[in-house]
């Protein structure tokens, strides 16, 4: 359980930006998308830690690593939509199609991290089970 | 320490050091009177499709 709440605050303070840290949250679409882009790193890095230390099966890792690339196209979309819709990119220029192809992506992975943590959870029994061994 | 305990150090640090990353490309990119460009965030892509690539090679 503490497992899962550590996880949930570490997703949760790179989504506010480490304010609190002094470090500035993502403003413009670009910048956004670029912090799309890191919390799939962040994801995908976490997935592979779990996968490494038994706390998540290979069937779930490959489920992550499908979900991953979806979000990955996603952000891609919505880089190309920003392109188009703001070739000059200039800091005032959002594009519409962008942030709603943003905000699709970023609720996908939302649910992506809750699969994740519902699967650490399902197997963290029998991981504290062989890590006691 | 437990394994649980291990990881959750590790996916705080591995947060944090993404959103000092970003904060960096940021304040670069406002001192020099621009956005991120296309060319960094290709840069950023790679880095999340290289740890997607590893997760993958781990789970095959």
């Amino acid at each position: 359980m503490k497992l899962v709440v550590w996880l949930h605050a570490a997703l949760l303070l790179f989504a506010v930006g480490c304010a609190q840290l002094g470090l500035q949250g993502p403003q413009t679409q670009p910048q956004r998308i670029a912090a799309g882009y890191l919390t799939v790193q962040t994801f995908a890095e976490t997935a592979d830690q779990a996968l490494l230390t038994g706390q998540i099966t290979k069937t779930d890792a490959k489920n992550l690593v499908a979900g991953s690339r979806v979000a990955i196209e996603g952000l891609d979309v919505a880089s190309m939509a920003f392109a188009k819709d703001c070739p000059t990119a200039a800091p005032a220029c959002t594009s519409a199609a962008a942030d709603a192809k943003l905000n699709a992506t970023l609720a996908a992975l939302g649910a992506l991290q809750a699969y994740l943590v519902g699967q650490q959870a399902a197997h963290a029994p029998a991981a504290a089970a062989s890590g006691s061994k | 320490m437990g394994t649980g305990t291990v990881l959750a150090i590790q996916l705080v640090t591995a947060a944090l050091q993404h959103a000092s990353e970003l904060n960096q490309l940021v304040l670069t990119a406002q001192a020099q009177g621009r956005d991120i460009t296309p060319e960094e965030l290709a840069a950023v892509r790679a880095k999340a499709v290289s740890a997607i690539d590893k997760l993958e090679a781990d789970a095959a």
